[in-house]
């Protein structure tokens, strides 16, 4: 069951990384916002024809985790939308982990 | 505008550079006219001069006219950007840059574009910021006109692009102008694609940094065509050619399409004693020349000869004697370079000699088996090497529409997935090359043969060779990538793609 079937809202405590610079791989960068929001900021050789579907991808994989503020930075190299979902996947449960010491 | 026979609108009138054809089928526009002749001149027996400056006051450069360039340097063209920024400095403005080809080092010529010194550009290929700038921003007084090697040398025999000063970036000439490529510390190689340029332009500025005693030889272009000879420290760098030695790919997926195109050879009927063949530099196509040379060691299979731009690894088939002569329009490598310096039986060819469609018979004719490259191949089987993915110019038309047309079996070869792109496409965004003269696609999913060509498909069925249909391939290919979406086009035109017989066959418009 998904979380954000259950109407959960996953914090965000920490900015992550997941994925390489490597021709298709895609680095994903996340970190908490403030506000109630998803923002994505991409940059990739691909843009002029997979912007709209790697935004899309991005929000889903969000969204699907129950993450509702977050600011991604997506620096992508022709990554497969399966890869991509892997990374943001990865990056995001990274963030999630509550700091163990302040 | 109009639309022509690969269902493509393109214009039939262009300001500053005229009327223009619709292209209406590979060989469905005859030739007509008489070939063109310069004005007869006699330099007598002063030509040699003190300065590029020199030479350029004497050829009687003026606001208007037209300056030629050959790419035999390729990246390491050092001709291009001197003598243009020379003539920027001299004041003189509003030229046509007529290359053979320009490449990422020409980027220098950008604020000269800016300034108008340069107003119009027709060359094969644009790559690099060069390329990006003329793709995103209307700086030309008319589009850039893109043409196939047979097609620029076709262009220039007719009279349709005249030249008014030719610059030769000769390794070695002497006094007189006679000139070659193979001698003197940054030989070249073949000068092929120069000597239309220097046949028929008005003036000949031979430019070197070597000079020999009289007579410099072999002669490959002689003093009869040459008006001024000028000295400088470096004409070019050959390392910009490619270093070396050519090295054969070791990337599994580019050596997995390249043994499945040797099958499709193999099967094809066409590998039989004496047959011939051309294959690229780089990736799979060159890979390609491995698995033929073990199929010729394997079954005593010999060729006769390799045509067009040659590398060590088709140098070395010559030595072996898998095959008896090259035939050479441009140098790859420097082992390519030494070879037809040394070799007899490796011959320098002229672009005309090679590819030009509007003459007595062109190589490219007589070729069998032709490796070409692709960015994208569409539904119709139609090739675009000029243009990326994002619509951006990156690419050459070079041989490929030309050998495409003459040669008995075409076989594209190319990843079914480059970066995020499938490079199987609804409509290819810049047809080059029209599907017609296609006959196949192999690629690491599998080939699928051009439905314009069953006897191939019957004979890869009979050999064992399991085909699918070119929308099966894009199937495929984006069930891993998704469909792209549509791109950001400007109305303005930045290109026009001429095919090799003098028609249009598409427009490249400004990308958003």
């Amino acid at each position: 069951m998904r979380l954000a079937q259950l109407g959960v809202t996953r914090m965000l405590y920490r900015n992550a990384q997941a994925g390489s610079l490597e021709s298709g791989d895609v680095m994903v960068r996340v970190s908490p916002c403030e506000e109630d929001e998803v923002s994505i900021h991409i940059e990739s050789k691909v843009s002029p024809r997979f912007s709209n579907a790697i935004r899309n991808t991005v929000r889903q994989t969000a969204q699907e985790l129950g993450v509702r503020n977050a600011r991604f930075e997506i620096i992508d190299h022709g990554a497969l939308d399966f890869v991509l979902r892997a990374r943001v996947t990865t990056a995001l449960k990274r963030a999630m982990e509550a700091p163990t010491n302040a | 505008m109009a639309i022509n026979a690969v269902g493509r609108e393109v214009p039939t009138y262009v300001e500053g550079l005229g009327e223009f054809r619709p292209y209406a089928g590979v060989f469905a526009t005859p030739p007509k006219g008489r070939r063109f002749g310069p004005t007869i001149r006699r330099t007598g027996g002063k030509k040699l001069l003190p300065s590029l400056r020199a030479a350029i006051e004497a050829s009687g450069l003026k606001d208007g006219m037209t300056i030629s360039f050959h790419h035999h340097f390729r990246n390491g063209d050092l001709l291009v950007n001197r003598v243009v920024n020379e003539i920027a400095a001299m004041g003189i403005k509003d030229l046509t840059l007529a290359a053979s080809s320009l490449q990422s080092i020409h980027k220098e010529i950008i604020p000269h574009i800016r300034s108008g010194v340069i107003t119009a550009i027709t060359t094969s290929g644009l790559r690099g910021e060069l390329a990006e700038v003329l793709s995103r921003e209307v700086l030309l007084k008319a589009p850039v006109m893109i043409r196939s090697h047979g097609g620029r040398v076709r262009a220039i025999e007719s009279g349709e692009l005249k030249i008014d000063v030719a610059f030769i970036a000769a390794p070695n000439a002497d006094e007189y102008g006679n000139l070659n490529g193979i001698n003197g510390p940054t030989a070249c190689g073949s000068l092929g694609y120069a000597f239309a340029d220097a046949q028929y332009a008005e003036c000949v500025v031979a430019v070197t940094d070597t000079l020999v005693p009289y007579p410099a030889i072999p002669i490959s272009i002689p003093q009869t065509q040459v008006d001024y000879v000028v000295v400088v420290d470096k004409v070019g760098d050959p390392q910009g050619i490619m270093s070396g030695v050519t090295r054969l790919t070791r990337d599994p997926m580019e050596l997995l399409i390249a043994e499945k195109a040797c099958r499709v050879i193999e099967a094809s009927g066409l590998f039989r004693e004496g047959f011939s063949f051309q294959v690229g530099a780089g990736g799979s196509s060159l890979a390609v020349a491995r698995f033929l040379r073990e199929r010729m060691a394997a079954t005593g299979v010999r060729g006769r000869f390799a045509t067009g731009g040659i590398t060590g690894y088709i140098v070395g088939m010559l030595k072996d004697r898998l095959i008896d002569a090259i035939l050479d329009t441009q140098c790859f490598d420097l082992v390519a370079v030494e070879s037809l310096r040394d070799d007899p039986r490796h011959v320098e060819m002229s672009a005309s000699f090679y590819a030009n469609p509007h003459t007595k018979t062109c190589t490219s004719d007589i070729l069998d088996i032709m490796m070409l490259g692709a960015t994208e191949i569409d539904l119709d089987f139609n090739v675009n090497v000029m243009t990326g993915s994002d619509g951006i110019m990156m690419g050459a038309s070079g041989g490929h529409p030309d050998t495409a047309a003459g040669a008995k079996l075409r076989l594209v070869t190319a990843p079914l997935i480059r970066g995020r792109f499938p490079i199987v496409v609804d409509r290819v965004h810049t047809v080059v090359t029209p599907g017609e003269c296609i006959d196949a696609l192999v690629t690491q999913y599998g080939v699928a043969v051009n439905p314009r060509n069953p006897e191939l498909k019957a004979r890869l069925k009979d050999a064992g060779i399991d085909t699918v249909s070119i929308e099966e391939l894009q199937e495929r290919a984006e069930r891993l990538t998704g469909k792209p979406e549509e791109l950001a086009l400007g109305d303005e035109i930045v290109a026009l793609i001429e095919y090799r017989d003098g028609t249009l066959i598409d427009t490249v418009r400004r990308v958003i």
